[in-house]
C-alpha cells in the first residue's frame, strides 16, 4: 500500500462565492487538502505570493483582472512564476484552451465538474 | 485518495461532501434561480423587441454562470440548457426572433430542473445505486467493496448483521451481497428485512462449499440468487452489476435523435423524471448503432434537423424488418397540414410541436409506450393464468442456464401436471377446470418468485425453473407448494367446491441433462412414474420407484 498523500495546498480564484465553497468542499473533504480563497485576481496575486500554494485554481470570466491577465501577471512575477495554475472554465472551445496553455496554464478543467471527482482531475493534471 | 488504505472510507467521505453540499444548495438555491429570473426576463424583452444591451450582458453572464454551477449539483440537464442560451446572448448581432420559442421551452426546463432539486440534485454524490455488502472478512469485504467501486456503483461495507441494520438506516441499497455462512446469527432475518423495504432489496447470497447453509430456507427467506463466496470479488461486483442493470432494463428506453444538445438537454430534463431512460445522439450517423445498443422502446426524432431529413430516417426505420414496429415519435416546430401528412405517410405513430411542452410530451410517449407494453405483454404471458408462456420460459431458461454456468450454480427444471383434471373439467365445466388454473397460478407466483421461472406449459402442465437449487432442493419447494395446493379449497364461478393435487418429475441441470430437451424428458419420467404410484406427490428424475 503506497503511504497516503501529502497534504497540499492550492488556492482558489474564482469570483463567484457558490464555486469557491464548492471546490473548498471537493479539495478538502475528498482531497484532504489545505485550500484559500480569493474572490478576485488582484487579491489572488496576494494570497499566492504571501501564502505559496502548491497550485493555483483560476477562474477564466472574472470582473476587473480576469483569469488569463491574473496568470500573465503571476508568471511576471518571481515569487509566483514557478506555482503551478490550472484554469477552471464553463467555456470549452478547444481554441481557448489551447491559447490558456501557451500562456503557461498547466491544463484547463470544465465547469460543471463533479465535486466528488475534482480532486483527483487537479491532481491527474499536475501530475501528483 | 487514491491510495487503497483510504478506499474503505470512500462511502463516509461521500455521504459526508453529499451533506455538505446540500447544505451549499440550501444557501445558493436562491442565487441560481434569480438567475434563470434574468433569462426569462431577458427573452421576454427579446419578444417585445426591446431588450437592451445592459439587459443582454447580464443574461448572458447569468447563463455561462448557471452552466458554470448548476451541474456540479447534479444538474447536467440545465448546465447544457444554459451553455445553449449563454451562446443565443453571446455577440453584438441582433438575435433572431425565430429562437426565442425553442429559448423559452429551454429556460422553462432549466427552471423545471432546478426546481426538482429538492428531492434528487443535492444528493448528487450519493446518486450511484448502493450495494451493501456484508461480510464476517473485513479483509475480503473490502476488497469486494473497491471492485463495486470501479463499477461505478457505490460501496456500504459492514461488517455482520448488526452494522449492517446501522448502515441501512442511512442508505437504500439496490442490491446487497450477502454472506450467509451457515445461516445463523440472525442473517437470514436481514434477508427478510431487506426483502420487506420498498422498493424491494435484491439480496444476493455468498455460500462457502463447506458451510452447511439450507438454500430453501434462504430462498423463503427472500435471497434472489446464490454465488460461490469463493469467486474473485470483481465477478462478485459484476453480479450485483448485472442485478442493477436488470433493474434498468425494466424501465422504459427512448432513443431521442436531435442535432441540437440544448434540445436533447431538454427532452431528457422532461422525461427522465418520470422515470425513462433517455438515450440522445446528436450526430445522426451515429443513429443505427445507438438503436442497436440501446434497443430502445421508443424513438424521438426531431424534423428539424438540418443536416438530416427526420421523415427519410423515418422511413428508413419503417423499412428494417428489425424496427418495423418500433414507436416513433415526431417532434417538429412546423406543425403544417403537410408536414403533419408527411410524418404519418413515412410510418410515424404520432407528433408533438415544439416548443416542448412537459405534460404533453410526456403524455403522448406514455401513451405510444403502454400500447407497447399491453403487446409485449400478451405475447409473452398465457392469457389464462397470467403465467409466462411456452415461449418465454424458454428466453428465461436460456439466460438462467448461461448464469448457472457463469457462476458455476445449480438450476432446476420441475414439470407439473394438475391431477384429475379431465374429471374437473367433466364435473364442473371449463369454467371450473379455469378457476382452478387460476387459482393454481396464484399459489406459484405466491411461492415462486426472484430469479424462479414460472410458465404454463400447456394444457394443465406448468412449468418451473428454479435457479440456485439442486433437484433435492427443488422437490422439497414443489412438495411444499403440493401441500399448500392440498389445503386449498377450489371454487367455481357455480359455486361449487372440490380439492385439487399435482403430481410432478423434478430434474437438474448437468446432472439429469445438458439442455432443456432433456430435462423436460427425464423431468416428464419421473412425472410419469408419480402418477402410476398414485399421483399427489413430486419425484426427482431418476427415480424408478416409489
Amino acid at each position: 500500500m503506497t503511504p497516503p498523500a501529502l497534504t497540499r495546498r492550492v488556492l482558489v480564484v474564482d469570483d463567484e462565492e457558490l464555486i469557491r465553497e464548492v471546490v473548498e468542499v471537493s479539495l478538502a473533504s475528498v482531497g484532504g487538502w489545505e485550500v484559500l480563497t480569493a474572490s478576485s485576481g488582484e487579491e489572488g496575486l496576494g494570497k499566492a505570493a504571501a501564502a505559496q500554494p502548491d497550485a493555483i485554481l483560476l477562474d477564466v470570466m472574472m470582473p476587473g483582472l480576469d483569469g488569463p491577465g491574473t496568470l500573465a501577471r503571476l508568471a511576471a512575477d518571481p515569487a509566483t512564476a514557478s506555482i503551478p495554475v490550472v484554469f477552471l472554465s464553463a467555456k470549452v472551445r478547444q481554441s481557448e484552451q489551447q491559447q490558456w496553455v501557451d500562456l503557461g496554464a498547466a491544463g484547463v478543467l470544465v465547469k460543471p465538474f463533479d465535486p466528488m471527482l475534482l480532486a483527483t482531475q487537479v491532481a491527474e493534471v499536475l501530475g501528483w | 485518495m487514491h491510495d487503497s488504505a483510504e478506499r474503505a472510507d470512500v462511502p463516509a467521505v461521500a455521504r459526508d461532501v453529499a451533506a455538505e453540499l446540500q447544505a451549499l444548495w440550501g444557501r445558493f438555491e436562491g442565487q441560481l434561480l434569480a438567475r434563470v429570473e434574468t433569462l426569462e426576463e431577458a427573452l421576454a424583452a427579446l419578444v417585445d423587441a426591446r431588450l437592451d444591451d445592459d439587459l443582454r450582458r447580464r443574461a448572458e453572464r447569468d447563463a455561462h454562470r448557471l452552466a458554470g454551477s448548476a451541474g456540479t449539483f447534479g444538474h447536467h440537464g440545465a448546465s447544457m440548457l444554459a451553455r445553449g442560451l449563454e451562446e443565443l446572448f453571446a455577440g453584438a448581432t441582433p438575435i433572431d426572433p425565430r429562437a426565442v420559442p425553442d429559448a423559452l421551452a429551454e429556460v422553462a426546463s432549466l427552471r423545471a430542473e432546478l426546481a426538482s432539486t429538492a428531492s434528487t440534485g443535492s444528493s448528487h454524490a450519493d446518486a450511484r445505486p448502493v450495494v451493501l455488502i456484508v461480510h464476517r472478512d473485513a479483509e475480503l469485504a473490502g476488497e469486494i467493496g473497491s471492485a463495486v467501486e470501479a463499477r461505478g456503483l457505490a460501496p456500504e461495507v459492514t461488517e455482520g448483521v448488526s452494522g449492517a441494520r446501522t448502515a441501512l438506516a442511512g442508505a437504500h441499497p439496490s442490491v446487497a451481497l450477502v454472506d450467509l455462512g451457515d445461516g445463523g446469527d440472525g442473517v437470514l432475518d436481514l434477508v427478510r428485512e431487506l426483502g420487506a423495504r420498498t422498493p424491494p432489496v435484491a439480496v444476493l447470497a455468498l455460500t462457502s462449499g463447506t458451510g452447511f447453509l439450507d438454500r430453501v430456507d434462504a430462498v423463503r427467506a427472500g435471497v434472489r440468487g446464490f454465488l460461490p463466496a469463493s469467486l474473485a470479488p470483481s465477478e462478485l461486483a459484476g453480479a450485483a452489476a448485472a442485478i442493477v442493470e436488470a433493474a434498468q432494463l425494466d424501465r422504459w428506453r427512448l432513443l431521442a435523435v436531435d442535432d441540437d444538445p440544448s434540445v436533447l438537454a431538454a427532452l431528457i430534463a422532461l422525461l427522465e423524471p418520470a422515470g425513462l431512460v433517455v438515450s440522445g445522439v446528436t450526430e445522426p450517423e451515429r443513429f443505427w448503432a445507438a438503436l442497436r445498443e440501446t434497443t430502445p422502446d421508443l424513438v424521438i426524432l426531431d424534423l428539424d434537423m438540418p443536416e438530416v431529413n427526420g421523415i427519410e430516417l423515418c422511413r428508413l426505420l419503417r423499412a428494417d424488418p428489425r424496427w418495423a414496429a418500433l414507436p416513433v415519435l415526431c417532434v417538429t416546430s412546423h406543425a403544417g397540414r403537410d408536414t403533419i401528412e408527411a410524418v404519418f405517410a413515412a410510418g410515424a405513430d404520432d407528433y408533438v410541436q415544439k416548443p416542448l411542452v412537459g405534460s404533453e410530451l410526456l403524455t403522448r410517449v406514455t401513451n405510444r409506450l403502454e400500447r407497447t407494453r399491453i403487446l409485449r405483454v400478451l405475447a409473452e404471458t398465457d392469457p389464462l393464468t397470467g403465467l409466462a408462456n411456452r415461449r418465454k420460459f424458454v428466453d428465461e431458461w436460456n439466460r438462467l442456464q448461461a448464469m448457472a454456468d457463469r457462476y458455476d450454480q445449480p438450476l432446476s427444471f420441475a414439470l407439473l401436471d394438475l391431477d384429475h383434471f379431465r374429471d374437473v373439467n367433466s364435473r364442473y365445466g371449463h369454467e371450473g377446470g379455469d378457476a382452478a388454473l387460476q387459482r393454481i397460478a396464484q399459489l406459484l407466483l405466491e411461492r415462486f418468485r426472484g430469479e424462479d421461472v414460472v410458465a404454463r406449459w400447456g394444457g394443465e402442465e406448468i412449468a418451473l425453473a428454479l435457479y440456485g437449487m439442486t433437484r433435492a432442493d427443488g422437490v422439497r419447494r414443489v412438495s411444499d407448494l403440493l401441500a399448500a395446493v392440498r389445503e386449498e379449497e377450489m371454487v367455481t364461478p357455480g359455486g361449487h367446491s372440490f380439492g385439487l393435487s399435482f403430481s410432478a418429475g423434478v430434474s437438474e441441470y448437468k446432472v439429469d441433462g445438458d439442455g432443456l430437451r432433456d430435462l423436460t424428458q427425464r423431468a416428464d419420467e419421473a412425472l410419469s412414474v408419480a402418477k402410476a404410484l398414485g399421483r399427489a406427490r413430486v419425484l426427482p428424475a431418476g427415480e424408478r420407484t416409489g
